[in-house]
């Protein structure tokens, strides 16, 4: 078995994450999670399917939640992406990331970052204000440890005093 | 009835994320036709269909062939189909129109042709003609879990109703054809009658009339006519 | 187990506060192991089998060696033969196996399940290496497999193996005919339960580096001292020359227990081309690899007296194993010891399939086991016209039935009339299909919920710095269980160190040797460990205050210093005294290290161990569509003292909506002609989502039990998830009128 050295063929790939722009050299074929992941060592964001199963990749794209691991890098240029660790302002935890501590909304953490993206974008969808309607919103976020009851209270505590200023 | 369809489907990232051209021609969920180390006629043209006698809880029972029995997954085609949307496509020939009904083909023999499109054209639009009684319309989808799941069985449904009858009625099935399944036979059934339960059921009996079961399906044919029924039942006391 | 400096304080122990770990979670910091950045990184991405039973004739991996950014492929014709294997399968199998569990390594051409490891890509990114593995093309000699339990139940064959290495595989007591005969009422009937998959949202990851002979493994693993023995054993390589580092786990349920192939894969690869190795599975490769839950079918057969005594209960478990190993879900443990029958008889066989061998999955074998037992109930009560909890009550055992030992604490029947009341039981009409909301039926059913308290050696180092800090140590692990949390909460009560000052290490095998976390054990387990550490730390702190002459507290009465908020005062004279840092600074500034080597006792020779609880559940059921929407699930436990109330909630509601998933939606299905796993994805095997999940509701029965442990915890990782199914399964039958005895209980059953 003996090392092969070769080339991979990479395209230049400049991504916005996080107010921060970040320049790449990627195989086309690398999703905006892989990149995240793999190339940036931006690990908050999750992988738990890489086929838009899960929801544990969830990033905001122009303001918007969607998944990373259905997303090329090549398609995210020159759009804003956020993720988990850039909503935080330093030491100072956003409201949502307190209420799902506060409620303990996870067990594992692993769904986390993709919950707390997905409520986040909430704040900002027509999103009706009943237990039930936020939990149809948030069903593309699995969580297996079952921390559900918990994350709808944390969002409902949120929305209660901090709707539209996601 | 549209929005409720586009609201059904998938998650909410998904959706964000998803055009609607994609959605309309987006690829069965088919077990076997997503694992490449199974036999597929949709992914391998003559290699054989392993759903036909393998596990097609999900699978169609309208629309199959001896080659195929996947459903065509779209919740918002059923809508479109009901509605008698056309899709504008501009191709190497120019741009023409087709309705959503002529879009996508049955499989018959050759599953892996999805569609009538031609090569290289694309879908840059779709038009939802006026319809009167549109306000009176639902989109009703059961599935195995309450939400972000695919259709066991969904009824698209528009119904006039003047004293008490049935004057026009815009029907289509999902999760239970290999298209988005327009079922003109129950609309038929339907004209004339006076609304109500027994007219309802009628149409659903017309409406999966042809329908043939596999070995885990056969519950589709039941299940897709009380989804039917119901949703008229809801229209009706709307 | 009480020492004479026992703290009398209990400041943060019981307190709900808020996980000491959740602000890593919450900014997205805290790192899973593929998260872990190691230099040089090649990834490795597994080939398997596209058959399920026959023999590799020919695997070309041409075409994948020749595209750019591939580095080698490892297949059965070149990986590394493994000498412990070698010697294992030379003597005739005999002896223990050094892998474990039966893995696929690479050593021979057989195949023995649809989606066996067969090879591995390692290449210089994931795209490369995913794209390789698609071009390694294999063909088979294929052997007609066995798939299905329905056919293959005749060659069920009865387990003899000790469970869990402790537990008898059948039992009997009493006389069963008599019993039968005895009864007025006799109810003969089989349950099913499929294959399910632990699925947790975390993939299955391994990192593997090694540096000249050692090896370092960051491994989602929940058992870091456990991978550490196999990946040794199987490699011929001292323990010590192995490290296993797990500090986050996204979730693990059993599955994450063992080390399985691709974990030793990882560690081969990674030596044979000489660069570290990230090896994650995907998640169809989450399905068979790495096991799951088997299949069941359990006869259960009950005979009772027209008042609701149990005459007789005989349970006989089959389940399904692979052909390679032996797995028995131990599915009539509970039925053993939950009620007070003279005549009972349980079993288990074992039914061989071409599958990925079952493991561990969340409450194994009670969670199988009492939906049988605890639907069968249910059946008998409308036999009988008796409330369920009324046929309970009247079966309950006041000592343990099999093996006539007393409790250590029993509270059921306080978590049956708790649990009733907070539902709101008695508004339940007895008659099937009596209640209604609208045109929707009402079903309300319960069970009882149950789990035993294991508890195995652990140990634990507690360090007091001279700045008045304290550091625990132990090889444990936190797979969302709260364990960084609770730890923290029993040392800082023991230590007298405010909680902000205390930092918990786990997931190391550098750190002091632990049991796999796993059997709702890590609590009894390594809490004592944690406590027993920090109160030897404490008792040398006194010892060194005491005995100093310059200390306030010289010449004190040893048992008469109180340590919290980081200072050492005389009880009843709160100012005489100092901080800890006062202390050690004069005293050499050295840490100060307590050290626990803790296991069981004799307690177990003298008391029957297990936590109890009730379960609740409210659901409709549509008359036309067949879908079932749980409205309300309530229990009622009591599980010991409960270290932190919101933690354990938490706890508890994850195995409840985990059980519910069992109940409604959970099916590991295969293609019973090929083996091949169907729905191997989280989009067509489906997991309860936000909108099924209703507003759970978890109470807690005070219990005091001294002799489970010395901490007096029960551990709650599983009794949540127990009772769930024939909960729901009950609230069916009470809504439709239909028993559904066949797990999961999908719409198609109910049209
Ligand atoms: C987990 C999951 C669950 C889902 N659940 C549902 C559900 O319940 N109901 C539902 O309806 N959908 C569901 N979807 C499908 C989802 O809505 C589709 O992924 C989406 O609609 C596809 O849209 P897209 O724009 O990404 O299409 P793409 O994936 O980009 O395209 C799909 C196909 O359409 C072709 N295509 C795209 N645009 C054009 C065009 N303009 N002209 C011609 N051809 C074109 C593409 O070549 C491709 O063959 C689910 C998807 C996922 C991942
Ligand atoms: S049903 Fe159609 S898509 Fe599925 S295996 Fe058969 S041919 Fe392929
Ligand atoms: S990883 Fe993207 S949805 Fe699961
Ligand atoms: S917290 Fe573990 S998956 Fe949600």
């Amino acid at each position: 078995m003996g090392t092969v050295i070769s080339q991979v063929t990479t395209v230049d790939v400049e991504l916005r994450i996080n107010a921060t722009t970040r320049q790449l050299a990627l195989d086309p074929r690398t999703t905006l999670l892989d990149a995240l992941r793999e190339h940036l060592d931006l690990t908050g964001t999750k992988k738990g399917c890489d086929h838009g199963q899960c929801g544990a990749c969830t990033v905001h794209v122009n303001g918007r939640r969607v998944l990373s691991c259905l997303t090329l890098a090549v398609a995210a240029q020159g759009k804003d992406i956020t993720t988990i660790e850039g909503v935080a302002d330093g030491d100072q935890l956003h409201p949502m990331q307190q209420a799902f501590l506060d409620h303990d909304g996870f067990q594992c953490g692993y769904c986390t970052s993709g919950q707390i993206m997905s409520a986040l974008a909430l704040l900002r969808e027509p999103c009706g204000a009943s237990d039930d309607e936020v939990r149809e919103c948030m069903s593309g976020n699995l969580c297996r440890c079952g921390a559900y009851s918990n994350i709808i209270a944390a969002i409902q505590d949120v929305r209660a005093t901090h709707a539209h200023e996601a | 009835m549209l929005s409720q369809a586009v609201l059904a489907g998938a998650s909410g990232q998904v959706r964000n994320m998803a055009t609607t051209a994609g959605n309309l021609l987006q690829r069965t969920r088919c077990f076997y036709f997503r694992d490449t180390a199974t036999p597929c006629n949709k992914r391998e043209p003559g290699s054989g269909c392993s759903a036909l006698d393998g596990y097609n809880r999900i699978h169609a029972v309208l629309g199959t062939s001896a080659h195929c029995i996947a459903t065509h997954p779209s919740d918002m085609a059923v809508a479109l189909v009901a509605l008698d949307a056309r899709v504008r496509v501009v191709g190497p020939a120019g741009e023409r129109v087709v309705s959503l009904g002529a879009l996508h083909r049955l499989p018959g023999d050759r599953p892996d042709r999805e569609t009538t499109l031609e090569p290289g054209e694309l879908i840059i639009a779709v038009d939802v003609p006026p319809l009167a009684f549109a306000s009176r319309s639902l989109y009703l989808k059961v599935r195995d879990r309450a939400s972000f799941a695919f259709a066991l069985a969904s009824a698209a449904v528009a119904v006039d109703v003047r004293d008490g009858t049935v004057r026009d009625a815009r029907i289509a099935l999902g999760g239970v054809g290999t298209k988005p399944w327009r079922a003109a036979g129950a609309e038929e059934a339907l004209r004339g009658r006076r609304a109500g339960r027994d007219a309802y059921r009628a149409a659903a009996d017309a409406a999966l009339a042809g329908a043939v079961p596999r070995a885990h399906n056969a519950f589709k044919i039941e299940l897709a006519k009380r989804t039917l029924v119901r949703a008229l039942l809801r229209l009706e006391s709307r | 187990m009480t020492s004479p400096n026992e703290p009398r304080t209990t400041g943060a122990v019981g307190a709900p506060i808020n996980r000491v770990d959740g602000r890593l979670k919450v900014t997205g910091a805290a790192r899973y192991s593929a998260e872990i950045p190691v230099d040089d990184l090649a990834y490795g991405v597994i080939v398997q089998s596209t058959i399920a039973r026959g023999t590799i004739d020919r695997i070309d991996a041409g075409e994948a060696e020749q595209l750019p950014g591939v580095i080698a492929v490892m297949t059965p014709r070149n990986a590394p033969k493994l000498e412990s294997l070698q010697k294992f399968e030379r003597e005739g199998s005999k002896g223990s196996r050094p892998t474990g569990r039966a893995l696929s390594l690479l050593q021979n051409d057989s195949v023995h399940y649809n989606g066996q490891p067969i090879a591995l890509v390692i290449a210089e990114s994931i795209e490369v290496a995913m794209h390789a593995a698609s071009l390694v093309r294999t063909t088979y000699r294929v052997d007609q497999p066995t798939i299905d339990m329905a056919t293959a139940l005749p060659s069920a064959y009865p387990s003899t193996e000790k469970i869990y290495g402790r537990e008898p595989p059948a039992t009997q007591r009493g006389d069963l005919q008599a019993g039968l005969a005895a009864a007025d009422v006799r109810l003969d009937v089989v349950y099913t339960t499929p294959m399910e998959t632990h699925n947790p949202m975390e993939m299955h990851a391994t990192i593997a580096a090694w540096d000249g002979d050692k090896l370092t493994l960051w491994d989602a693993t929940q058992n870091v001292h456990g991978v550490r023995g196999t990946i040794a054993k199987t490699l011929s390589i001292p323990p010590e020359q192995v490290r296993v580092i797990s500090h986050f786990i996204g979730g693990a349920f059993g599955g994450k227990g063992s080390a399985w192939s691709h974990v030793v894969l990882a560690a081969l690869a990674a030596r044979e081309v000489r660069r570290p190795v990230k090896l994650v599975l995907t998640r169809r490769q989450m399905f068979g690899p790495v096991g799951g839950r088997p299949h069941t079918v359990q006869h259960v057969t009950l005979g009772a007296a027209r008042d609701g005594t149990l005459t007789a209960l005989r349970h006989d478990s089959t389940s399904s194993t692979s052909t390679i190993e032996e797995w028995v879900e131990a599915a009539t443990l509970a039925t053993r010891i939950l009620y007070d029958c003279p005549n009972e008889e349980t079993s288990h066989r074992l039914v061989r399939l071409n599958v990925g061998t079952p493991t561990f999955m969340r409450a194994p074998g009670e969670a199988s086991g009492m939906f049988a037992l605890e639907s069968a109930l249910d059946e008998l009560s409308y036999e009988l016209r008796m409330d369920p909890i009324a046929l309970r009550l009247k079966n309950y055992a006041e000592a343990d039935p099999e093996s006539g030992k007393p409790w250590s604490s029993k509270s059921l029947r306080q978590c049956y009339a708790l649990g009733a009341e907070r539902f709101g039981w008695a508004r339940r009409t007895a008659e099937p299909r009596s209640m209604r909301d609208g045109d929707q039926l009402v079903g309300l059913g319960m069970a009882t919920a149950t789990y035993p308290v294991r508890r195995m050696p652990a140990s634990a180092d507690a360090c007091i710095y001279p700045d008045g800090r304290a550091v625990i140590k132990a090889g444990s692990h936190d797979l969302g269980t709260g364990t960084y949390t609770i730890l923290t909460q029993l040392a800082a009560d023991a230590l007298g160190i405010p909680l902000g000052c205390i930092r918990v290490e786990l997931g190391d095998t550098d750190l002091p040797q632990n049991p796999i976390s796993a059997g709702s054990m890590t609590v009894a387990s390594t809490g004592s460990a944690v406590h027993l550490a920090a109160m030897a730390a404490r008792e040398k702190l006194i010892q060194l205050a005491v005995t100093d002459p310059r200390s306030p507290l010289h010449v004190a009465q040893h048992g008469a210093v109180e340590i919290a908020g980081g200072r050492l005062t005389l009880h009843g004279d709160v100012d005489r005294g100092e901080s800890i840092e006062e202390l050690l600074a004069r005293n050499g500034g050295q840490p100060i290290e307590g050290r626990a080597d803790a296991k069981p006792g004799d307690e177990t020779q003298v008391y029957s161990m297990h936590a109890f609880g009730s379960i609740f559940a409210e659901l409709r059921v549509d008359p036309d569509l067949g879908t079932v929407r749980v409205g309300r699930l309530v229990g009622a436990y009591a599980a010991g003292r409960i270290l932190n109330p919101k933690t354990a909630r938490s706890q508890l509601m994850g195995g409840i909506t985990f059980g519910m998933g069992m109940a409604l939606m959970e099916h590991t299905i295969t293609d019973l002609r090929s083996g091949r796993y169907v729905n191997a994805d989280i989009a067509e095997y489906h997991i309860p989502v936000h909108a099924d999940v209703p507003g759970i509701e978890v109470f807690f029965v005070d219990e005091h039990d001294e002799h489970v442990d010395p901490i007096g915890a029960k551990g709650l990782g599983e009794i949540g998830m127990t009772g769930v199914a024939a909960a729901i399964a009950n609230a069916v039958f009470h809504a439709t009128g239909v028993r559904v005895r066949d797990l999961p209980i999908t719409l198609d059953k109910l049209l």
